[in-house]
């Protein structure tokens, strides 16, 4: 196992146009660890995340993975569920399979097959008469079926019931390569907060916050989903409260 | 990787071509075999069933097969690799250069395809009607001016070069006004047009500035005999060659830089 840090972000920086999605990012995050990702609504979640999968570049500064940019290297080593699923429409879920299996070497086949199985997923099926729910356990079911160093998760529970929001959990849970980190970017606390190792708040562009859960329930004697709440409620309600 | 990048490009493709590519030569052998057939009970309407309709069919598809490779080579760069496709794409372990060769790649396999497609068609049809000893003597002809003038095979190689790479650079600029189109924020699409057109203005200012720099404002090629062209031609040929090499190069390099430095997938 290689030893330090798996992400490291130093004073990142990116803008579209003149909204600063993010400002000055500084975030520095273990090995074997599993993070939640927590902020409102265009905090700069998702562009942080695409920054590291290495699909926007940064207006400025640098985020590294396992020590280096992003990039062909990074990008072998880490899995990444996207908010949206990008297979084109002419794909069957074999053909997912198969893509995954041809591109990534810590791909499990057998794994992604149990799987499949489990879910009642047809192999010959086109991804896209599947609904957006099971396109979205696809999605995570091949993500999951790697041993990863590093697992971006983008908001894996958005748009799923509640019942099937269990299984997405149980899925991260049982699947995750020990040894890696998973980083799970939501706004759903109370689903993932049993999970967490540490957690990160983000508030329009900068971390706002980055510490162990452990810390957290003992120091401020509230749960992550509390804490949240308290700090975000007027943000939510811009000054009404 | 690039090969299996190519896997699937291929068969993403020829899901659509091989069936097309097939249907224009069924077509083809269709009408060549009917050109000669006189049925029983003649009218408008069976001229119209037998030879009018196939014929238009042959005709719709030989161009609608062209028209599709070029919306396939647009979209599937705009939506394939720089829209939502390109999530996917991006995630995988694989170099931008790998990227936009196995594209480019694809684009020249479909557009040489519906070239083949187009002449074999043609060559089929014209042999099933009955003109098969046409066709072997001016490929016998074709033959003896080879022999009589060696460089004819030269010009002919160069030629096709010319073309591969005018289809290069065709495909290689879409990518690079689409590349740039993607830099913005919203109406990606227009700035993807606005950057054809405006590559387009800047290769035919350069392309004139460099023909009245080096010519002083005209040029002259006077040409009588076949001998005088085959002295010619292939320098000729030849320099074009090199021009459209130097504009696939920029191309490449304008796609590849955006690409790799300033990749902006929504």
């Amino acid at each position: 196992m290689n030893s330090g840090e798996i992400i490291v972000c130093s004073n990142l920086h990116r803008s579209f146009g003149k909204i600063k999605a993010l400002d000055g990012v500084d975030l520095s995050v273990g090995r074997g660890r599993i993070v939640g990702l927590a902020a409102p609504n265009a905090a700069g979640k998702t562009t942080l995340i695409k920054i590291l999968c290495g699909l926007l570049q940064p207006t400025a500064g640098q985020a590294l993975i396992d020590g280096e940019q992003p990039g062909v290297y990074t990008k072998s080593i880490t899995a990444y569920l996207p908010d949206r699923p990008g297979f084109p429409d002419w794909m069957k879920v074999q053909d997912s399979i198969d893509i995954y299996s041809d591109f990534f070497s810590d791909f499990n086949a057998d794994k992604a097959g149990e799987i499949c199985t489990t879910l009642n997923l047809d192999r010959n099926a086109k991804i896209s008469t599947l609904s957006k729910g099971t396109k979205e356990k696809l999605q995570l079911m091949l993500v999951m079926s790697r041993q990863a160093q590093l697992y971006l998760l983008d908001e894996p529970l958005a748009g799923i019931d509640p019942a099937a929001r269990d299984f997405m959990l149980h899925t991260i849970v049982a699947g995750y390569n020990e040894a890696g980190t998973v980083l799970i970017s939501t706004h759903l606390i109370t689903d993932v907060e049993k999970l967490l190792d540490e957690v990160i708040f983000m508030k329009e562009g900068q971390v706002l916050l980055h510490r162990s859960t452990d810390e957290i329930r003992e120091t401020e004697g509230k749960s992550i989903d509390e804490l949240f709440r308290e700090m975000f409620r007027f943000e939510v309600w811009k000054g009404e409260e | 990787m690039f090969g299996k990048l190519m896997k699937y490009e291929l068969r993403g493709c020829m899901r659509i071509f091989l069936p097309l590519w097939g249907a224009v030569l069924a077509l083809a052998l269709y009408t060549g075999l009917t050109a000669g057939f006189e049925p029983k009970v003649s009218g408008f309407l069976i001229d119209l069933i037998v030879h009018i309709l196939p014929g238009i069919a042959l005709v719709g598809l030989s161009f609608g097969m062209f028209v599709v490779a070029l919306v396939l080579i647009i979209r599937r760069f705009y939506s394939g690799l720089l829209g939502e496709g390109g999530v996917l794409a991006f995630s995988l372990p694989v170099t931008v250069t790998e990227h936009i060769f196995s594209k480019l790649l694809t684009a020249l396999i479909m557009t040489v395809g519906c070239v083949l497609a187009g002449v074999l068609a043609s060559v089929l049809a014209v042999i099933v009607r009955g003109y098969g000893s046409e066709v072997q003597s001016f490929l016998q002809q074709a033959g003896r001016f080879l022999a009589e003038y060696p460089k004819t095979g030269l010009l002919v190689f160069e030629f096709i070069v010319m073309l591969l790479l005018f289809a290069c650079f065709t495909v290689l600029r879409l990518y690079s006004g689409i590349a740039v189109g993607h830099l913005f924020p919203s109406h990606r699409g227009l700035w993807s047009v606005a950057a054809v057109i405006g590559i387009g203005w800047i290769l035919n200012f350069v392309s004139i500035g460099l023909v009245r720099l080096f010519s002083r404002g005209s040029i002259e090629i006077s040409v009588n005999t076949v001998q005088e062209a085959m002295a010619i031609l292939p320098g000729f040929f030849g320099g074009i060659i090199v021009y459209l090499l130097v504009w696939n190069v920029l191309m490449w390099l304008l796609t590849w830089i955006i690409l790799k430095k300033k990749l902006n997938i929504l």
